[in-house]
Order: C-alpha cells, then sequence, then structure tokens
C-alpha cells in the first residue's frame, strides 16, 4: 500500500512538474485568473507564481524565480494534536520542501501557551521568522511601532496575487493599510471558498448526549432555548440516564468556553470582543457593567449551585471537558468549535468508546427565550502572520512563495488531503471524494501543520471528504441558522473604531475575561454584591478607555 | 606640617594599605578562588541587570533597547497608582507573607530540635530524608498532586462522603487558598529549611550539655536553656532574610496553585507583575516600575529588620 502511494507520488510529482514547467511563462493576469476563488476544484488550476520547481524556474511577474539556493525558515503556530510528532518526513511535507527547496523548522505551539509564548518571543526578539499570531490591534501598533515585525514591500498584492486575495477577504486587512500606509502582518482568513452565511458569527456550540436527552424525555433539536437548556440539564440530573451517580454534573466545560457559550453568549457585550460599544446615546459604554452582564452571571452561577455543572469547572483544562462526554461518559454536555472536524473527532471518540455517534452524539446551540440567537459579528479572520523584520529578503520571498501556494486550490488540495489519484479524486461535478478510509492527518501529520499554514482550516472543513458529509452539513447549517435567528439588537457589530483604538489605557484593560467572570460566578456572598465591587474597581481602569473612544 | 606633607603622608597610607590588602588577597587566595565563580554570578546575573531598572522610568521601545528608549518621568508610576489591583497586590502580598512568618517559619527550627532529639541515627536519618524529599519535588508536580487529592472527587473529599461528611470546596474556596499555601510550604520546604537549623545545632559546645546532664537539667530544659539560645543567631539571621522577601516570595507555588476561582486572592505583587507583563499587552516599563517599587520596600524592610534586631540586641546582617 505504501509502496503504492510513494510510485503514485512521484508520478503526480512528475506530472505536476511538467505542469508547472508549462506554466513557466504565466504572467500575473493568468495567475489570478486561473486561480478562481469558486468551489469548483481543478486539478489543472496550478497557474500561481508560487508553482515554482526547485532548482527550476517559475513565474512571477514574467520574471524568473532561483529555487536553488536551499532556505530554512522557523515557524510557530498552534498544530492541535500529539506533542512529539515530526511533520518534516511525510510526503506532502517533502512535496512543499522540494517545491520550494525550503526547511521548514516547526514550532508547534498549544491553544494554552501560544498567546503568552509568542507574546514573550515577539518582545524579546526571539521571534521565529514566521508566527502565527493571535491579533490583538493594541499589541500590533505597539510592534510596528517599535519595528518588530517586518513591513510586506509595497508590491506585495501584485507579487502574490492569490494571497492579496484572500487578504482582501479578511476585511480587517484593507482597513490596516489605510489605517498603517502599509501591510505589516497577514490576517489569517477563516473563510474564503466556501462561506457559510453572509454574516459570520461566533462557532462554538454544545456537543450532547443524544441518547440521554431522548431518555429523559426532551426533544431533540437544532437549538434550545435558554430555558429549555436549563431544564434539561435538571432532568439529566435528576433522572441520571447514563447512571453515573451522585457525581454526575450535566454541563462540563472548562472556564474559557463555559463563559464563551454562556454568559458571551447571552449577552453579546459582555465577551471582550464587544464589550466596548457605543450606547443609544452616541457614547461609548462598557458591557461588563451592564444589568444583562450580571443577569448572565446570575443565570450560570445558580445552574452552578443547583449541581447542573461541574462544580471545579475553573480546574480543567481544555479537553478535559470533552473526554469526560465521549471517553468516560461522565458528563452530558459541553462547548466546543462548531467545526465539522471536532464533531468528527467527537464521534470517533465515542464510536472507540462502544457508542453509536448517530444514536449519542447532537451538536445545537443555544438561543434567547424569546428565539433569537445573540451574535458576535466575527470578522473573517482569526490570527494574523507576522513576520521577523530580521529575515532575509530571499527568506521572505520564498515563505511568500509558499504562502501563495497554500492559498491556491492546488496548495488547499495538497495541505489539507494529500495527493489526488491517492488520497482523493474530483468528480465530474467538482466536488472531492475521499479515496482511502485513512485519516489524511494520521497519513500526513504535516497536514496538521499546513491547514492552519496561511488559512484556518474552517473553509476546507466544508468541502473535505474525509469528514462526513452529515458532520460538514452540520457546520454549515450552523452558521445559516444563527444567522436566520439574528436580530438587528441581538448582533453586535464590528467597531473598526473600537478595534483599532490603541492607547497605554487600552492595553491596561486587557482582561482575561474567562477567568475574571469565572471568578465572579464561584466566589462566596452575594454575587450583586461581589460583581458591582469588580465593576467599580474595574472603572478605574476603564474609563479613560471610553474617554479616549467619546473623545474620537 | 605642611599640606604637601600631608598629601604625601595619605600617598604612603594608601600605598601602604593596597600592599596590605594585596597581601590579604594573596594569603586567604584559596578562598577568593572559590568566591570567584558566586561573585561572578552576582555580578552577571544580579548586578548588571540592575541596568535594566532604568526601564522603571522609561517608554520602552524594543527597536530602540533599554538604553535608547525615552524617558517619561513617572508616567508609569501614574498608570502603577491608577490600578486599584496593584494596591490589593500589595496588602495581600504582606499578609500571606506575615502569615507565612507566623505559620511556616517557626516549623524548621521545632523540626530541627524534635529531630536532634531522636536517640537512634538510623531513624533521624531515615526522617530526615523523608521530610527533605518534597523539597526536590516542584511545585507544578506538587500542585497538580494537590488537587488530585483535594478535588470534589478526590481522595479527600471521597473519605468525607464515605463518614457521612459534607464535601469541601478545597480548590476553588478563597477562605481556604492561604491555609493550604502554609500547610503545602510547610511539608515542602520546611525539611530542607531544617538543615540549616540541624548544622547549627551541630556546632553546639556539646560541653553544655554534658554540664547540664550534670547539674539533673531535664530534656525539655536543655532544649529551652541550652539549644534555643545557641540557636537564636542563626534564627534571626534567617528571620531578616525572610522579611527582605516579605514582598515577593512564594511565586511558583501561588502561580501552580491558582486558579479563576481563587484568582483574587492569590493575585500577589508577583501574580501581579506576571500578569502585566506576560498576560496582557506588554509593557515592560510599566511592569519595572512595579518590580523597582517591590524591591525597594523589600530592601527596607530587610534593613528595618537588621536594625530592630540589633536594637534588641541580637545579631544583624549588616555590621
Amino acid at each position: 500500500m505504501k509502496k503504492g502511494k510513494k510510485i503514485l507520488s512521484g508520478i503526480l510529482a512528475a506530472s505536476m512538474l511538467m505542469t508547472m514547467t508549462a506554466c513557466g511563462g504565466d504572467d500575473t493576469s493568468s495567475s489570478a485568473d486561473t486561480s478562481s476563488a469558486d468551489n469548483a476544484v481543478q486539478a489543472e488550476d496550478t497557474g500561481s507564481d508560487a508553482g515554482a520547481q526547485s532548482e527550476d524556474t517559475g513565474s512571477e511577474a514574467g520574471t524568473q524565480k532561483d529555487y536553488s539556493e536551499k532556505i530554512t525558515v522557523s515557524w510557530a503556530e498552534v498544530i492541535e494534536g500529539d506533542e512529539g510528532i515530526d511533520y518534516t518526513q511525510d510526503d506532502v511535507y517533502k512535496t512543499v520542501q522540494e517545491k520550494f527547496n525550503l526547511d521548514i523548522e516547526v514550532t508547534p505551539l498549544t491553544w494554552g501557551n501560544w498567546v503568552e509564548n509568542l507574546r514573550i518571543w515577539i518582545n524579546s526578539g526571539d521571534m521565529p521568522d514566521v508566527v502565527n499570531w493571535n491579533y490583538v490591534h493594541s499589541e500590533f501598533m505597539d510592534y510596528v511601532d517599535q519595528g518588530l515585525v517586518r513591513k510586506l514591500d509595497d508590491d506585495w498584492k501584485e507579487r502574490w496575487p492569490e494571497t492579496a486575495k484572500l487578504y482582501a477577504l479578511t476585511g480587517i486587512g484593507e482597513e490596516l493599510d489605510e489605517l498603517l500606509g502599509g501591510t505589516y502582518c497577514l490576517p489569517v482568513p477563516i473563510y474564503f471558498n466556501n462561506k457559510p452565511a453572509e454574516t459570520l458569527t461566533q462557532h462554538y456550540q454544545t456537543y450532547m448526549r443524544k441518547d440521554w436527552i431522548e431518555a429523559v424525555g426532551v426533544e431533540v433539536k437544532d437549538y434550545y432555548t435558554y430555558d429549555e437548556f436549563l431544564d434539561l440539564a435538571r432532568k439529566m440530573k435528576e433522572q441520571d440516564p447514563g447512571n453515573v451517580g451522585a457525581n454526575f454534573y450535566p454541563i462540563t466545560s472548562y472556564s474559557n468556553m463555559l463563559v464563551s457559550g454562556l454568559v458571551y453568549q447571552m449577552y453579546e457585550h459582555s465577551s471582550p470582543d464587544k464589550i466596548f460599544y457605543k450606547g443609544d446615546d452616541g457614547k461609548y459604554r462598557w458591557g461588563g457593567a451592564d444589568e444583562e452582564t450580571y443577569e448572565a452571571l446570575k443565570w450560570i452561577q445558580d445552574a452552578w449551585k443547583e449541581g447542573l455543572i461541574h462544580p471545579e469547572f475553573y480546574t480543567l483544562n481544555q479537553g478535559e471537558d470533552e473526554d469526560m462526554m465521549t471517553i468516560a461518559g461522565t458528563s452530558a454536555i459541553f462547548w466546543a468549535g462548531g467545526l465539522s472536524s471536532n464533531y468528527s473527532m467527537f464521534a470517533n471518540e465515542m464510536s472507540q468508546n462502544g457508542l453509536n455517534p448517530d444514536e449519542s452524539l447532537l451538536s445545537a446551540f443555544l438561543v434567547d427565550n424569546d428565539g433569537k440567537f445573540h451574535g458576535l459579528e466575527t470578522a473573517n479572520y482569526f490570527g494574523a502572520l507576522l513576520f521577523n523584520p530580521d529575515m532575509d529578503d530571499a527568506t521572505f520571498e520564498r515563505v511568500m512563495d509558499a504562502i501563495e501556494f497554500s492559498c491556491t486550490q492546488e496548495g488547499q488540495l495538497l495541505m489539507n488531503l494529500g495527493f489526488e489519484g491517492v488520497d482523493f479524486e474530483v468528480e465530474s461535478d467538482g466536488s472531492l471524494k475521499a479515496l482511502t478510509e485513512e485519516d489524511p492527518l494520521s497519513t500526513y501529520p504535516s497536514i496538521r501543520f499546513f491547514q492552519t499554514f496561511a488559512t484556518r482550516r474552517d473553509d476546507f472543513q466544508i468541502i473535505n471528504p474525509s469528514t462526513p458529509q452529515q458532520y460538514r452539513d452540520k457546520q454549515v447549517e450552523q452558521y445559516q441558522d444563527k444567522y436566520s435567528l439574528l436580530a438587528d439588537d441581538t448582533l453586535a457589530k464590528i467597531d473598526w473604531d473600537v478595534v483599532f483604538h490603541s492607547s497605554n489605557a487600552m492595553n491596561q484593560v486587557q482582561f482575561t475575561y474567562p477567568d475574571e467572570y469565572s471568578q465572579l460566578i464561584v466566589k462566596d456572598g452575594d454575587l450583586r454584591e461581589n460583581w458591582q465591587n469588580w465593576v467599580d474597581e474595574k472603572m478605574s481602569l476603564i474609563q479613560p478607555v471610553l474617554d479616549e473612544l467619546d473623545a474620537k | 606640617m605642611t599640606a604637601q606633607d600631608l598629601r604625601r603622608g595619605k600617598k604612603k597610607s594608601l600605598a601602604e594599605n593596597a600592599r596590605h590588602t594585596c597581601f590579604s588577597v594573596w594569603k586567604h587566595r584559596q578562598i577568593y578562588v572559590i568566591l570567584f565563580l558566586p561573585v561572578l554570578w552576582y555580578i552577571i546575573f544580579a548586578y548588571i541587570p540592575m541596568a535594566g531598572l532604568q526601564l522603571a522610568f522609561k517608554d520602552y521601545k524594543a527597536n530602540l533597547g533599554i538604553w535608547g528608549s525615552p524617558w517619561n518621568g513617572l508616567e508609569n508610576y501614574q498608570y502603577v497608582m491608577r490600578d486599584p489591583a496593584f494596591f490589593k497586590a500589595i496588602g495581600r502580598t504582606l499578609s500571606i507573607n506575615l502569615l507565612r512568618l507566623v505559620f511556616v517559619f517557626p516549623f524548621p527550627v521545632m523540626f530541627a530540635i524534635m529531630l536532634n532529639e531522636i536517640r537512634f541515627p538510623r531513624y533521624r536519618k531515615f526522617l530526615q530524608t523523608v521530610m527533605t524529599f518534597p523539597n526536590f519535588l516542584s511545585w507544578v508536580i506538587v500542585s497538580s498532586i494537590l488537587i488530585n487529592i483535594l478535588s470534589f472527587d478526590g481522595m479527600v473529599n471521597g473519605l468525607l462522603s464515605l463518614i457521612g461528611l459534607e464535601t469541601v470546596n478545597f480548590l476553588g474556596s478563597e477562605k481556604l487558598f492561604q491555609p493550604l499555601l502554609y500547610m503545602t510550604d510547610v511539608w515542602k520546604s520546611s525539611g530542607w529549611n531544617t538543615i540549616i537549623y540541624l548544622a547549627a545545632i551541630t556546632g553546639i559546645d556539646q560541653s553544655q550539655y554534658e554540664a547540664a546532664e550534670v547539674d539533673g537539667a531535664s530534656r525539655w530544659q536543655r532544649i529551652v536553656n541550652i539549644t534555643l539560645p545557641n540557636l537564636l543567631p542563626t534564627i534571626i539571621i534567617m528571620f531578616i532574610l525572610t522579611t527582605g522577601n516579605l514582598m515577593s516570595a512564594g511565586f511558583d507555588q501561588i502561580f501552580n496553585l491558582n486558579n479563576s476561582a481563587v484568582k483574587e486572592v492569590a493575585e500577589t505583587l508577583d501574580m501581579y507583575i506576571y500578569r502585566i507583563t506576560f498576560q496582557s499587552a506588554p509593557d515592560f516599563g510599566f511592569s519595572t516600575a512595579v518590580s523597582l517599587f517591590r524591591s525597594i520596600v523589600n530592601m527596607i524592610l530587610l534593613v528595618l529588620a537588621d536594625r530592630g534586631s540589633k536594637a534588641m540586641g541580637g545579631n544583624g546582617l549588616f555590621a
């Protein structure tokens, strides 16, 4: 099997080589034309100027590219998966390596440490050549101001047109260009070919034990109101359909997700993304001090005191909560991102533990008791690529070529699925078909790295044939359902004035809200009094920010 | 005597002093060789970095470096003073560490005396090894063990349930957080700190004990009248050194035992500095301003403790 794959890989590589050579003389405009951003997948669509071969030539606006010099680049990003994996040994990595004569030294980060590690590295001058960084505007402005990140050449959009196309789709890219008079980062686009709804909102949702919901006599639905959700949790606690025993707490999520899934969900301006907003009087407000935030906290505290939420949710780490439901079978509900890959992963875990996921796993989201969904308008990017200012031009250009390749459909296919004819094929209607039952992530560990190379994996997940169709449909449906349930007064829109506000005062109010809210939920004493004290204490730091925003 | 004569005399005296110093250094060269590395360590890692303290009065820019960043006067301190969390952190740090002096500091002294009184050497060595071992565990490991033991479904709560008692929220209780700090500190570091006092006890002139025994003194009387008075200089030195750390001790421990439920009672000055430096948008000038403040207070406390000790007739750190 492996040998067969290698032979096929070799044939594919050879055919690609010929294709690239044939495309070698294409100019920029033809690159743009042949890499259209529609859903149709064309294996021949290799017209990007990034498609140059090692020790060969590609094209870039009619100029020859010389990849004869081996270049090594260090790259740090969050990679989900087991530790200790070598991402540089499989054929996908080797194909990219050979294509650009580029060795990539991958520094894998976790969701738990990436913000802090990158912050330290960037500020201390120890930043890898490229980092996939959690974008925080006030910090970004500091980095730009201090020369800690590289400015892209003014003509980069002409030189790397596919990257520029996706850059334009992020919403923030052009705004930043205008603000800074140039490009200092590449925001990482979430959706580009397969955007599921007109307005993107938060994608996290609940994953529940479907069989237990049915066992306690509650209807299985795509979304529940808060009252229905509370009733469901109560019934589960009372009836304990899984016979877990006294230590059964239906809702189990770690602080960050519990707060995201409930507090931010119940009141959109409690979320750090939208916590500064313009009130009806035209003055800026801080959502933390709003009564709705208190009410959301009170709702959760009551549920926690009632024993419906894990008593020590604040000690849980990411992953522990999902394991309790999908592996240990000791909880019934947790929150996670609404990606088809997540759905598929949880289903696999349940299968391995003797459960039929079709009968046991439900993904749903919460809406207000009036049926409206409270949404946070999400710009079409998550994180941004930053480049080390000390990186030499040759390395930077090679990296940009690789990024350009990742933005083409050829790159997307290779970096998410593997090789055509070996791992997948393109159907006559343009859809993709998996040729193997093996998970590409197992066959090619480097896909874990490449699938978030310069784009988020959310987009490709929708057409990824290695994920069952029902989960992919669910990913799209949840966006569409949320969008259809949004109302004007329940959608917190992006306010670029706030997003782009940068000052020392703003830096001082970058609180870790999940921790702040969790502490209020579990703190002894009267919640209203505790919350009011918290608000009063924070206001001495918040007020200068509100004054600055009002003065704009 | 003319002024010129006086200068010549002083010159002669300085030259003599220098020669005397050189002679003394050469005479004790082995000690200076041993001292060389520690002194070098201090110079490189303690004194040279002190130049970075200027950041407390600067608007730090990474591209300009520490020396090139522009001065901003007391602006960083204005930001510090605006943050109520800073003052709370000071109060909390002092409260935790003062109570640590009361509840944790005496344990190594007591253990040392108790170990000294054990007659069976093998048993004493065994106990000392058992007590010293936890010192070699990192706080990461200790806190993991503790979380497993004290969680809602851990060993302690399991036992409480078994005997029909209500379970206790150990990990999320603000009231229990400080007692947990003291208990774990005693468990982890008392055995190690005992070594210092045991060494001091070993140095006590045995003839004092022999004379007391001849005079018919009981074991308790020997402890109170011989061991403790002889230990007092060591206790005082350790007390002064601990006082000098009142504003900073215990970061590893608190960091690892911390969670969002006890965040408010766990934010000591070290944790505050850590948060403003690494967990939010970094402002190294601001962080350095807080660190400098902490160091100055620590130094004042150290000097005060030294003077206090001397005023009460005890020993001090400084001549």
